[in-house]
């Protein structure tokens, strides 16, 4: 079952002592059939759809530590592996907006000597771990002893070819069986 | 005569133990309190120097040599000591130098002796060896990083007197 995540939410109480009674009682008959009302009153009922995926719940954490590590604009001193700089975080946080759901499980995160953000991933049969650039993302994997690793470059259209990858290599980390072999069982 | 080890002259040896230094990682300043991760540290085994060499310490002809141990500790908390910002060392991890040779992923790491001579005191080291990191520097770190976790150990840097 998807679990669906929100940044907030607000209830809205109506007193009908303090607002003018505006809405008149209408009886059923008089509303049209259901199959005639349109959910949109800009887009037809085709075009109005749930969002494709459904963020991991770790999500909003993760960028928030994300964001709280990004050096600060004046900060002068060499970096010693405690902050990102401000493009890496970003090309980070792409990354998890995009792909969290099909990701193993919540992150361990810190800067390599290098810059880069790594985040090391655990699932139940294997340990994945990304290096994630500002112009790429590796993935690198070890699955019964035999490496698996996916290179991605950040292109417009690619989340999804993305997505499947990483759901792919997910889905063998939770199996600890290579993909050909989990196909040849189906 | 039984032949002793001597690190400055005697060739790699299959069963040799080869180490990696290791030392304390920062954490990200705004990452308190996420899950921990239990593998080893990716950054100890990312090259950072501009020859493509990956520094490694030759421990002991077939196992961890005491005397070598005792040679090579004050020269990683010195190290460590060097660094900015300092690092604490806290041991090495470490593999047969016929692993390395064999490698992971089609990737070799074939151990070379390359004793430091030059310098005073700690800055010596006739331990040291390296191997060389060809290719997509990160995928290599990974495979050493894998080599080390799989198949070999971890030795412990004595706490100081």
């Amino acid at each position: 079952m998807a679990v669906a995540t929100a940044d907030g939410a607000v209830s809205v109480r109506i007193n009908p002592g303090i607002l003018p009674m505006l809405v008149q009682r209408l009886s059923l008959s008089e509303f049209p059939s259901l199959s005639e009302l349109l959910l949109s009153d800009y887009r037809p009922e085709t075009a109005v759809r749930a969002p494709d995926h459904v963020a991991a719940t770790w999500l909003n954490v993760v960028q928030r530590r994300i964001q709280n590590s990004i050096a600060p604009p004046n900060y002068t001193l060499e970096n010693d592996g405690r902050w990102l700089r401000p493009e890496i975080g970003e090309a980070a946080n792409a990354f998890f907006r995009a792909t969290s759901d099909v990701l193993p499980s919540e992150p361990h995160i810190y800067s390599s000597l290098g810059g880069d953000l790594v985040a090391e991933f655990s699932a139940s049969r294997g340990t994945m771990t990304t290096i994630i650039s500002q112009m790429s993302v590796i993935a690198f994997a070890v699955i019964g002893g035999v490496p698996v690793e996916r290179r991605f470059a950040p292109e417009p259209g690619a989340n999804e070819a993305v997505r499947q990858e990483l759901h792919r290599l997910t889905r063998m980390l939770r199996t600890g069986r290579h993909e050909t072999q989990v196909e040849s069982r189906d | 005569m039984k032949h002793k080890w001597n690190p400055e002259t005697d060739p790699i040896g299959d069963k040799e133990r080869i180490g990696r230094r290791c030392f304390d990682q920062p954490e990200l300043v705004g990452a308190n309190g996420q899950p921990s991760f239990a593998g080893l540290d990716y950054r100890h085994f990312e090259e950072t120097g501009r020859d493509n060499q990956l520094s490694l310490d030759r421990l002991g002809s077939t196992g961890i040599d005491n005397r070598a141990k005792r040679y090579l500790q004050p020269r990683a908390v010195a190290h460590g000591a060097a660094r900015v910002p300092p690092k604490k060392f806290f041991g090495w991890c470490h593999v047969k130098a016929s692993v390395l040779a064999k490698g992971f992923s089609n990737l070799s790491f074939p151990v070379v002796a390359s004793p430091d001579q030059e310098g005073d005191g700690l800055q010596k080291n006739i331990h040291h060896a390296h191997v060389v990191v060809d290719g997509d520097a990160k995928i290599a770190a990974l495979c050493l990083r894998e080599i080390f976790a799989r198949q070999g150990g971890f030795e412990t840097a004595e706490e100081p007197e």
